[in-house]
């Protein structure tokens, strides 16, 4: 038999989180070709029940860390695209991901080509399984390690409920507390705090993509494989008879399940 | 309505999952107006330990359901959300299959305003991605480092000899140091961590589980560790610097020190050349000539080469070299690496090394033995000019995807003259003339085969031939002696080898069968009027092997046993008196090494080894040679198998997170045989015979090093420490053998300063305590201590200088007999300039010489040495 248990007051803690926080993290991409890795400082704000994580494009080129190797930066539709000196090219872009906690929704921008895309997501995309031991600090808040499996990468996070009861950077969140850190253990993504501040009283958030067309991540992917699919027609195009040619997606954080492409 | 919908539905869904083992919770989460909380999450703890979360979900409009998955004795569910109290719940006795139903409403919080509160982190200064922890440079480096050994030495987890340039990562000396992953320098690596310059570097990256050979990746066992240095990425194929100082000596003699070194990179081509001319000490090169020690390939070569019986005049003292080394050096190296195409790689390594030092060395021996008691002195004057040249050439030609050949040969020649002037017991004079040649041929064939992508097969060639001859001539005019004494070791060595390795799973293993041929002549004879004055031995030693060894990985526990057996044959043939011995052995040589990685940042190990060797071929001459104007040497020659047992326990923890470091350990060596000395010694002469005893002796060793920075008070504080034991046995004159023991104790604690003020300063003491104790006799004890300050200040980003003193105390008995060392360095390195001149000051007081004790089970030497002058010198450094 079924027990139900109907509780209207239960005893209450005394503890209270901070209405908003403002967090300042360093993200650094270790790509795989080597020249084109990253390291870019973002902010993330969460005021009540919504979050805005961005960069501020300060660090545009310092943020390579190869900087000293490139020849060439220039605008090129919503990007700006840099040349470095040994024939690679990476871009500089602006990002912004928006969160919703209330209407569990999050919108955030892509590139394809050099061109913006809007795309939105629910929050909680990962099935994270947390480790019983609350064995380190962060910045003085006791974290917990949590680990998940996200589109390709194993991800590492170290999460405080000290701070808020959700939240973290970039698409990471979904976690009960703040997630300070992430780590992917092939090391390719690694986001770690530089500064929190609690009780902010500069923690604006805003919803950017208001009004603008929003796409489902698998239209987003459908439209980037149609992309790379137009790149390897120009190839052929260009290639003689008994050449070979392949596009194939190397450096992209997520997987977006899009074979190599070749003829 | 919605909701209630809703928590119908999974309401239903729960009443359906009887079979479920797990607890199932369910419920609501409102505010006091019954309001459905948009987003909170439901955090389930153990109740005795709150503040940890064992499993949560989230309550998404109010709604939650979950699935307990563990067993917990009390749960504790409490419910947190943004602008809400949280609220708590405790099932006391979980029972399996049971469904529990939880309304929470939750309470708002009165906002409360509170004050801004920033927390700042610093930037983490290293990376660890798989077998490769990455130190970035910027944040180690030191204004005063000028090489790339510099700051090595600071890195924690990495230790630099500082003599012998050997780098080790985790406790291992690491195979090679790369330069932007090409394996340039070998194992001379020291030639680059000690030349190049510390701004060139982006990058230190200390690799686990490293492969030489690509082809060998991932299925080679035996845990190799390597460096790889991560240059910054230019525009220019060629960088490099320029230092070039004067300066003069209190006798107004002109010092130098001019140094080159040139780095050029392209795809297909990487090399590093150094040109270096100098008289102030500085030893640019993986060689020492000053004090001896031998250089990491001589290490790892030395089962091809052979020995010198007339060892050279050296220079032993704890005082560092730079005081000490009265030198006139001239060094030039090149190493290239040619990319040839895809498939053929050239490598090239060349070296030519000349050099004028000059000892001065006084020793006094008391020696108390049997009821005797003398004391005899030796005053050295020793010009010691060493000349060597070395070739090196490696091929790597990929003859498929999956086969690599490999050639190597190397040529080595050195020659040294010494000429001393002796004066023996402040009476006896003698000139002493030595002249050693060394010529080393080594040839190595290299053909390995990827069978499968876990399984490759090795053949191995090896052939080296050492040829080391020797002339020493002593002159004693006043009694009209002239001894010439000629002595030659010449070794042929030829091993051929097939390797099979392979992996399954987590398990590694490889195989080895082969021969090894090893050939050694000796030769000597001296004018010295007796029957005995010649020797004329040929030592042959033929094995054929097996070998085996395997790496089993389980969980955090890697077993690795590995075995060999070797069937030799030693001959022995005396051509003198014709006389053959031979011996025939089965050698078992079985270990094991246990390694328990705690965590990424520690783990336990500990190794067994039992080995079964025969003795060294530096021992089979007979009758006795001459090697100074004092010692006479001769062996009792034994073809005797020496067994061994070497235990091993090693704690490492190296965690950078907390800057803490730890490795604690022992090491127990134990011989069955060995062969011990049996000197005969008067005031004039001492000869000394190694003769063979199979008798017990035992090497006890005892070390800890720590270090840790405490952030509170900017400071690292490091200590190491060494405890070593010996028993070991010998004769003296007529007496019976001597049960000796000696206690060597060493400590060493530092602390530097890491202020972010203007002032910083380092301090290290150490303190020495060695004993050697006879059974029934006098024991001979001494203890020193060294203390060394450096206070370094930085006048502006581009301006520093620093003052350090050394304070020796011989022997604390007699404290009276001290040693102050003063120096300084200004240093003006103008930001982004690529120039930078430093002024330096050497040996301010004005120290002549520097005397230190050294006791033996017999005696108790003092030996005192000359030092290079104060000087002022200035040097200025040109990138480019």
């Amino acid at each position: 038999m079924k027990k139900s248990i109907l509780f209207w007051l239960l005893f209450y803690s005394i503890h209270i989180f901070s209405q908003n926080v403002v967090i300042e993290y360093n993200a650094t991409i270790n790509t795989n070709e080597t020249v084109l890795s990253t390291s870019i400082n973002y902010i993330y704000v969460l005021n009540k029940n919504e979050s805005n994580y961005f960069n501020n494009l300060n660090d545009s080129i310092s943020q390579f860390k190869y900087k000293k190797i490139i020849d060439e930066v220039r605008a090129v539709g919503d990007i700006k695209l840099v040349t470095l000196s040994d024939n690679t090219y990476g871009y500089i872009r602006k990002d912004l991901y928006y969160k919703n906690y209330d209407k569990d929704t999050m919108i955030f921008n892509e590139i394809i080509s050099v061109n913006k895309q809007f795309v939105g997501e629910k929050i909680n995309l990962f099935d994270w399984e947390i480790n019983s031991k609350s064995d380190t600090l962060v910045l003085g808040f006791n974290c917990q390690k949590a680990v998940t499996k996200f589109r390709g990468r194993i991800y590492e996070a170290l999460f405080s409920p000290e701070i808020a009861p959700f939240g973290g950077p970039w698409k990471f969140d979904g976690l009960p507390g703040m997630i300070l850190s992430v780590r992917s253990l092939d090391n390719y993504f690694v986001i770690y705090p530089l500064k929190i501040t609690l009780n902010s009283s500069d923690t604006k958030t805003y919803n950017p993509y208001s009004g603008k067309s929003i796409l489902s991540w698998n239209q987003f992917r459908e439209k980037f494989r149609i992309h790379l699919e137009d790149q390897l027609k120009k190839l052929k195009a260009r290639s003689d008879i008994g050449e070979r040619g392949s596009v194939k997606l190397s450096e992209k954080i997520e997987d977006l399940e899009i074979p190599q492409m070749s003829f | 309505m919605r909701s209630l919908f809703y928590l119908l539905i999974i309401s239903a869904f729960y009443l359906c999952c009887d079979s479920l083992n797990a607890q199932q919770i369910y419920g609501t989460v409102k505010d006091v107006n019954l309001k459905p909380i948009p987003y909170s999450n439901i955090l389930i703890k153990e109740n005795s330990n709150p503040s940890i979360i064992v499993e949560f979900t989230n309550a998404r409009n109010g709604l939650f359901s979950t699935l307990v998955k563990k067993n917990y004795q009390t749960i504790l569910i409490e419910v947190v959300s943004v602008g809400y109290h949280k609220a708590q719940f405790i099932i006391k006795t979980q029972k399996k299959e049971k469904t529990y139903s939880i309304d929470f409403v939750l309470q708002e919080n009165k906002i409360t305003e509170l004050k801004e509160v920033v927390l700042v982190s610093k930037i983490v200064p290293f990376s660890i991605k798989k077998d490769t922890l990455t130190y970035h440079i910027e944040k180690y480096k030191d204004p005063l480092d000028r090489k790339v050994q510099d700051v090595l030495k600071r890195l924690p987890g990495i230790a630099v000899n500082e003599k012998s340039g050997e780098i080790k990562y985790k406790g291992k000396s690491v195979e090679t140091v790369t330069l932007d992953g090409d394996n340039l320098f070998g194992s001379n690596y020291s030639i680059g961590t000690k030349n190049i310059n510390v701004d060139m570097l982006e990058e230190v990256q200390a690799i686990e589980n490293y492969s030489e050979n690509p082809l060998l990746k991932g299925i080679e066992g035996g845990e190799k560790v390597s460096l790889n240095l991560k240059l910054k990425k230019g525009k220019t194929d060629y960088s490099g610097n320029i230092d070039f100082g004067l300066g003069l000596n209190n006798n107004d003699k002109l010092l130098n020190n001019t140094n080159t070194t040139i780095l050029g990179i392209s795809n297909k081509y990487k090399s590093f050349g150094i040109i270096s001319k100098n008289n102030i000490g500085i030893n640019h090169t993986p060689y020492d000539y000053f004090s001896g020690n031998k250089s990491i390939e001589q290490t790892k070569e030395i089962y091809l080469t052979t020995h010198k019986a007339i060892s050279e005049t050296l220079f032993v003292n704890n005082i560092d070299d730079e005081k000490s080394n009265i030198n006139d050096m001239f060094f030039s190296n090149y190493n290239n690496i040619f990319k040839m195409n895809n498939r053929l790689t050239i490598k090239t390594n060349m070296y030519y090394l000349k050099d004028v030092l000059d000892f001065g060395q006084f020793s006094t021996s008391q020696n108390i033995f049997e009821n005797l008691s003398f004391t005899t002195f030796d005053n050295y004057k020793t010009d010691k000019k060493p000349l060597f040249y070395k070739g090196d050439i490696e091929v790597k030609f990929n003859t498929s995807k999956n086969s690599l050949f490999e050639f190597q040969t190397k040529f080595n020649y050195e020659k040294i003259i010494s000429n001393s002037l002796i004066l023996e017991n402040n009476l006896n004079h003698f000139e002493m003339d030595l002249l050693s040649k060394n010529t080393f041929i080594n040839h190595k064939i290299n053909f390995t085969k990827k069978i499968n992508s876990n399984q490759a097969i090795q053949i191995q060639l090896t052939h080296a031939y050492n040829n080391i001859p020797q002339n020493l001539i002593l002159n004693n005019h006043f009694f009209l002696l002239a001894i010439n004494q000629y002595s030659q070791f010449k070794k042929r060595y030829l091993d051929a080898t097939i390797n099979l390795l392979g992996k399954k799973n987590r398990f590694k293993y490889s195989y080895s069968f082969g021969g090894i041929y090893e050939n050694t002549n000796y030769l000597s004879k001296n004018n010295i009027n007796s029957d005995n004055n010649k020797n004329l031995v040929n030592y042959i030693r033929k094995s054929i092997f097996n070998s085996g060894s395997f790496n089993l990985t389980l969980n955090n526990w890697l077993i690795s046993p590995s075995y060999s057996i070797k069937y030799q044959n030693q001959e022995l043939i005396d051509n003198l008196i014709l006389n053959t011995k031979s011996s025939l052995n089965l050698l078992f040589e079985p270990s094991l090494l246990l390694k328990y990685r705690i965590n990424n940042k520690s783990f336990i190990s500990t190794k067994i080894n039992f080995t079964k060797q025969p003795f060294s071929e530096e021992y089979i001459f007979t009758n006795p040679v001459v090697i100074n104007s004092r010692i006479k040497i001769s062996n009792s020659p034994t073809l005797e198998i020496r067994k061994s047992e070497i235990y091993n326990v090693n704690y490492y923890n190296n965690n950078l997170y907390k800057q803490f470091f730890l490795n604690i350990g022992f090491n127990f060596k134990k011989n069955n045989s060995g062969y011990f000395s049996k000197f005969l010694i008067n005031d004039n002469e001492t000869f000394l015979n190694y003769f063979y005893l199979k008798k017990n002796n035992d090497d006890f060793n005892l070390y800890l090093t720590t270090e840790k920075l405490i952030s509170y008070l900017s400071t690292v504080f490091r200590l190491s420490s060494n405890f070593t034991k010996s028993n070991y046995t010998n004769k003296l004159n007529s007496s019976s053998l001597r049960n000796n023991k000696s206690i060597n104790i060493s400590n060493k604690f530092s602390i530097k300063t890491a202020f972010f003020t203007k002032l910083n300063f380092e301090n290290e003491l150490t303190y020495n305590y060695s004993l050697f104790k006879s059974e029934n006799s006098i024991y001979f004890l001494n203890k020193s201590i060294t203390n060394t300050v450096k206070l370094k200040y930085k006048h502006s980003n581009s301006f520093f200088s620093v003052i350090s003193s050394e304070y020796f105390i011989p022997s604390l008995n007699n404290k009276s007999n001290n040693y102050l060392f003063l120096d300084f360095s200004i240093i003006y390195r103008p930001i982004d300039k690529k120039y930078e001149f430093n002024l330096i000051g050497k040996n301010l007081i004005n120290n002549n010489y520097f005397s230190q004790i050294q006791t033996t089970d017999f005696s108790k030497n003092t030996l005192q040495n000359n030092l290079i002058s104060r000087y002022v010198f200035i040097n200025f450094t040109y990138n480019f």
